[in-house]
């Protein structure tokens, strides 16, 4: 998937938008326009599924996350079709907002899921009660990053949820790439500070 | 600026500049165990934000952004090459770009973050092996150039690789079967060279597979990886880094022995299975759980993954991953001919596995299925079936608990008690309500062994907080003694050889044996000791440690110094050496060179770095002490001691928020220790915060063995609220309930010499000094206090005790204080000899640090000179600066040397004129130097005459003058006192 053109694309599709007069059916347009949040989406979809829940891939349930995708996309859609954004900044600002609640709804109602996987799959009762540490859910995250402050958020949302370069970011948010690089550093300590009891399930990869 | 916000400035400035915690850390060394915690986890956080949010443009931030480039002063300047830029940096260290200049080749230096605390050893082994690596060439393996040193850390340079991982290319897609094969074959012929010259990798995973520009697969950090996580592990939180996904079961197991080519085919397996399936063979929401995983569950067949999988591929995936290395391919090159045999069509050499494996293994996966898919139709064979799952189930578990044991046996014979324990409490929650009594009891005894040793190390470790001195020796031997009875393990009136036989049946001997040879360092009846160490011997056998259990060795200073100076270090002998060090310490020897040598070999022990961290703040030296309890702490961050003993130092060096801190943590962490909350108390009156400090010390329970020392600090407090009647209260109570406290006998000292009580003050004072307080402060004053209420023969006994214990003092200070107290009345040849001998001392001292106080010393030589009938050389000494201080001291003592030089009228005048400067109100009388000028005065008096009052209004205008003089207006003539004299008064309230 290329990424590269994300801000252009979008004020192109943005432009093509505003073209559109009156009531005239803007659908195919805007379809367009948010397909590209819709792929990225179904990425940030697969990934939760696969790291928070993996045991819900596996048989019997063999969980996909295609199965899982097709109802939060389709709601997302509708959530951007009603309100026509003016700015690609309030674009994304929209989209970000709707791919994260979409992700926190489908954490829930994964949770809601995993202790009948857990019942089918788990050899033995959670046999790490303690010890083990705490490993970070993605409902977790989300609301930690919900509660970042506007522009914290908004610069971790463009680059790791849209998942745009740091440029790219840049010309949206209307700030040189330092501070967007200084606002991405901070968001990721105010994160850390939030998920403080959060140990390492899996360390840093290596360089 | 709060310490948090300092933290999160260097955390800003550590992501920014891409160097390491200990580089950000450089002007705040103290800040640096946080910051080092805090980076971990920000690390951690960043990681698990990569896992949910995977960025597709993983090198945007250096190639596009200009605030990416690290600060170019950083780069390190190493001979012979041009460090170019940062590439990357990660849990084992730094990666440059660098030209090397000779060859004008660009390659990648990587720089080690091996820390302050790698062992010598540890890098002479790993650049041994860096230059056997060295030796490798293959296209697909990252050639390793050449391998330094820059300033003291380890580097080696390799071929430059201008592409992304393997693990950044897959990103969780899975590839092509026969793409994968093909890929995976390429490694295993790559592998199998570097295992024909006895490398082996023991990391390999898709982070460590490069690719370059035009694809070609290229294998990194062979052979260096995980010896240098080993090595860096040490200066970490004990947070394991990197994954276990990829590793072998007998690498997650810790057998270290086992580790060799199979553990790398296993690898290959892994990278194989994750390249078809998108995901690595096992991935929990935990390291731990993963390595369970790892080792005690069969991995999914990748086919269920991903349908198109060929069953051949299936076939050769699973045989990489079999628990057991002999059942993997005999060699990578085996591997890599069996996956051209399935590119090319042929039958795989790898057999499936047995069908009754196979039936087991299905079994597994589908113990129980959801009651809601069964119709009536397969309601009988699911009956049928519910039967077998339950007798299968039983053989899983009966299974898992066997290998738990077999792990918990395992980690007994290393030593590894955290991990026995961990085994005990896993096969408990499997066992979980099944009836089996027998291996529920073996547990039961099993977890009563472990808490016994955890016992043993909490007496250990307690015995080091340095507040609890006095008494820490018997207190532990109580300790110890109490932890053996009730464990029915030690009853004294047994021959040593039944002790020994007992304590061997028992599976945590080595434990034991510890406890005892710590036991017997403790204990001061001598027979007692040799007991204890014969049973240890009985117990060990073991030729080097028994030797060292010879009982003449610990009696004898000099045969002890020459023991441990060519004793040879190895694992037995390590905690030993530690008690020896200690017993040379109470023999007065000094046990730093031999610490210094344990922690050259042990970096990473947490006794040997806190043992050389006490030992060096004993000697005085509590900065360089603070680096020993930071290792300390960094190895084992949850115990309170070393926080508790950098709280300390920093207390010496007078850094006293930070003590506050440190104390604090000591606190939470062992909340019922009432030492930590002692210092934290002590440390908040220290910082003026008295109010605070009653509180925290009125949560010290009446049965705490120190409460009459929390009763004596809040009468401290108190004090310094001057409420004295209610401070007297406390103290007197404290010291009903422990006379033995000498800080409680100075505590009401002072509070009876600010109710001026002079003659209960002295009372209590001889109290005090009668239980030898080891500080000079508490005894400096006594002798000027009884000459000054005319206890004379006190006062000489005061002399010599003061003689006897300070003359030896190397502190110019309190050489001059102890001269000086010895010279107010006329001495004998003896005294004034060792005076004199102090006072040379203090005068030699360095210009740079004493030069304000040389008028004191040169004021106290003079006295002696005086004393020794040397006028003129008296009187020289009684120059323009030190006339100036301690008035009216100096103008008193010029008054008798002039009456004696045959100058009475002078005299006279230099006696009104220093009477003229004090105020002689025995009601202000509460120190020293108001003692001492009293004592001066009368003797000057009795020569010369008694010296007359100078009027109200000629007083004044001295008062006046000398204020104008030298010191600004607003200031009060007490004020001035206070601000010229160097040396405090030595009631201060705080707590010493």
């Amino acid at each position: 998937m290329d990424e590269s053109g994300t801000t252009a694309a979008v004020q192109c599709y943005l432009d093509q938008l505003a073209g559109v007069s009156g009531d005239s059916p803007a659908g195919p347009v805007i379809r367009e326009l948010l397909g590209r949040s819709v792929n990225r989406l179904s990425v940030l979809c697969a990934s939760m599924l696969h790291r928070s829940y993996p045991r819900l891939t596996h048989p019997p349930l063999n969980l996909r996350s295609e199965e899982l995708l097709s109802a939060v996309v389709e709601r997302l859609l509708k959530a951007l079709r009603k309100t026509r954004p003016q700015s690609v900044r309030q674009f994304f600002a929209m989209a970000n907002q709707h791919i994260r609640w979409e992700l926190n709804d489908l954490a829930q109602r994964l949770d809601e899921k995993a202790p009948v996987a857990e019942f089918v799959e788990g050899l033995f009762p959670a046999p790490f009660s303690s010890g083990s540490g705490i490993s970070l859910d993605g409902r977790r995250m989300l609301e930690a990053i919900e509660n970042l402050p506007d522009e914290e958020r908004e610069v971790f949302s463009l680059i790791r949820i849209q998942g745009m370069t740091q440029v790219e970011a840049a010309e949206i948010a209307s700030v040189s790439s330092k501070t967007i690089q200084r606002r991405l550093n901070r968001s990721l300590i105010l994160l850390s500070k939030s998920l403080a009891d959060l140990r390492p399930s899996e360390g840093p990869g290596e360089v | 600026m709060t310490n948090e916000d300092r933290i999160e400035e260097l955390l800003e400035a550590l992501m920014e500049e891409r160097c390491t915690p200990e580089e950000a850390c450089a002007a705040c060394p103290e800040l640096l165990p946080e910051v080092r915690k805090r980076w971990n986890h920000l690390q951690c956080v960043e990681h698990q934000v990569g896992l949910f949010f995977p960025t597709l443009v993983r090198r945007a931030s250096t190639d596009t952004d200009p605030s990416g480039e690290p600060d170019a002063k950083r780069l390190p300047k190493i001979d012979g090459y041009e460090v170019q830029s940062v590439l990357g940096s990660g849990g084992m260290g730094v990666v440059y770009r660098a030209r090397h200049v000779k060859l004008n080749r660009i390659v990648a230096l990587k720089m080690l973050r091996s820390g302050a605390y790698a062992g010598l050893h540890e890098l002479v082994r790993f650049q041994r092996e860096a230059e056997a690596v060295a030796g490798l060439s293959h296209p697909n393996i990252v050639q390793v150039h050449d391998v330094g040193e820059f300033d003291g850390q380890p580097f080696f340079t390799m071929e430059f690789v201008d592409g992304q991982s393997l693990a950044e290319a897959l990103a969780g897609t899975p590839q092509p079967a026969r793409q994968a094969a093909a890929f995976v074959a390429v490694l295993a012929q790559a592998v199998q060279v570097a295992h024909n010259s006895g490398i082996v990798h023991r990391d390999l995973k898709p982070a460590n597979v490069l690719l370059a520009p035009d694809g070609t697969p290229k294998i990194a950090d062979f052979g260096l990886a995980r010896r240098i996580e080993g090595a860096s592990d040490l200066t970490l939180t004990g947070a394991r880094i990197g994954t276990p996904s990829y590793m072998a079961p007998e690498q997650a197991a810790g057998h270290t022995s086992l580790i060799g080519p199979s553990t790398d085919l296993y690898a290959l397996g892994a990278i194989l299975y994750e390249m078809v399936t998108g995901r690595p063979p096992f991935r929990a929401e935990t390291a731990i759980e993963t390595e369970r995983q790892v080792m005690a569950e069969e991995p999914v067949s990748p086919s269920r993954l991903n349908p198109k999988v060929p069953c051949d591929l299936d076939t050769i995936c699973l045989k990489c991953l079999h628990k057991e290395p002999l059942r993997r391919y005999a060699t990578a090159e085996a591997l890599a001919g069996d996956l051209q045999r399935f590119l090319r069509g042929e039958p795989v050499l790898a057999r499936r596995v047995s069908r009754i494996e196979r039936a087991g293994k299905w079994a597994n996966r589908h113990r129980a299925l959801s009651a809601a898919l069964i119709s009536g139709a397969l309601l009988s064979i699911f009956l049928l079936s519910a039967a077998w799952w339950l007798m299968l189930d039983q053989a899983v578990t009966a299974r898992a608990v066997q290998n738990d044991f077999q792990e918990i046996v395992q980690a007994e014979q290393r030593s590894s008690w955290s991990d026995a324990q961990m085994a005990v409490e896993r096969a408990k929650a499997r066992l979980g309500d099944r009836q089996a009594t027998a291996l529920r009891d073996s547990l039961q005894k099993y977890g009563r062994e472990l808490k016994l040793v955890e016992r043993l190390e909490a007496i250990r470790l307690n015995r080091l907080v340095p507040m609890v001195e006095r008494d820490k020796f018997a207190h532990a031997v109580t300790k110890y003694e109490a932890a053996f009875r009730e464990n029915g393990l030690f009853d004294m009136r047994q021959p040593p050889k039944v002790l020994a036989a007992q304590i061997r049946s028992t599976n945590i001997a080595p434990a034991i044996v510890v406890a005892l040879d710590d036991w017997a360092s403790c204990v001061s009846d001598q027979s007692r000791r040799d007991e204890l160490f014969e049973v240890a011997r009985e117990v060990d056998r073991d030729p080097i440690t028994s030797q060292m259990r010879d009982p003449d060795l610990w009696t004898d200073r000099e045969k002890l110094t020459t023991f441990v100076q060519d004793a040879s270090i190895n694992d037995r002998s390590v905690q030993l050496l530690i008690y020896m060090g200690e017993r040379l310490r109470s023999l007065q020897g000094d046990p730093v060179p031999l610490y210094k040598r344990l922690q050259h070999m042990y970096p990473s022990d947490f006794f040997v770095n806190l043992m050389l961290g006490i030992a060096i703040q004993r000697n005085s030296n509590p900065s360089e002490a603070m680096r020993f309890y930071q290792a300390a702490i960094a190895i084992r961050p949850t115990a309170a001691v070393p926080h508790n003993n950098l709280g300390t130092a920093f207390t010496e060096c007078g850094r006293m928020e930070e003590a506050l801190e440190q104390f604090g943590i000591a606190m939470r962490l062992e909340p019922e220790s009432y030492d930590f909350r002692f210092n934290y108390a002590l440390a908040l009156s220290r910082l003026n915060r008295h109010e605070e400090a009653i509180q925290e010390l009125r949560f010290v329970p009446e049965e705490a063995p120190r409460y009459a020392l929390c009763l004596a600090l809040i009468g401290r407090c108190l004090m310094a609220q001057n409420r004295f009647t209610e401070a007297n209260v406390e103290i007197r109570r404290a010291l009903v309930l422990d006379p033995h406290i000498w800080e409680a006998h100075r505590a009401l000292r002072d509070s009876l010499l600010r109710l001026h009580q002079l003659e209960e003050a002295r009372a209590a004072w001889q109290q005090a000094i009668a239980l030898q307080p080891p500080d000079h402060q508490t005894w400096d004053g006594y002798a000027e206090l009884c000459l000054y209420l005319g206890h004379d023969d006190e006062y000489r006994r005061a002399c010599q005790l003061l003689l006897s214990r300070f003359g030896g003092s190397t502190d110019p200070a309190i050489a001059e204080r102890t001269g000086r107290a010895c010279l107010f009345l006329p001495v004998s040849d003896d005294e004034l000899r060792s005076a004199v001998t102090l006072l040379d001392r203090a005068l030699a001292a360095d210009q740079s640090r004493y030069g304000g106080f040389m008028p004191y010393f040169r004021f106290a030589k003079g006295l002696a000179e005086y004393r020794a009938g040397r006028l003129d050389s008296a009187r020289a000494l009684l120059d323009g600066d030190t006339m100036k201080i301690l008035e009216p001291a100096p103008h008193l003592l010029m008054a008798m040397i002039q009456h004696q030089q045959g100058q009475p009228q002078i005299a006279q005048k230099s006696l009104e004129a220093a009477v003229a400067r004090f105020d002689w109100n025995p009601t202000k009388a509460n120190n020293r130097e108001a003692w001492m000028y009293h004592i001066l005065r009368r003797e000057a008096e009795k020569m010369v005459g008694p010296g007359k009052q100078l009027s109200e209004a000629r007083l004044r205008h001295i008062d006046n003058v000398q204020t104008q003089r030298k010191y600004p207006k607003q200031l009060t003539p007490d004020q001035v006192k206070a601000a010229i004299t160097p040396v405090d008064h030595q009631f201060v309230l705080p707590w010493d």
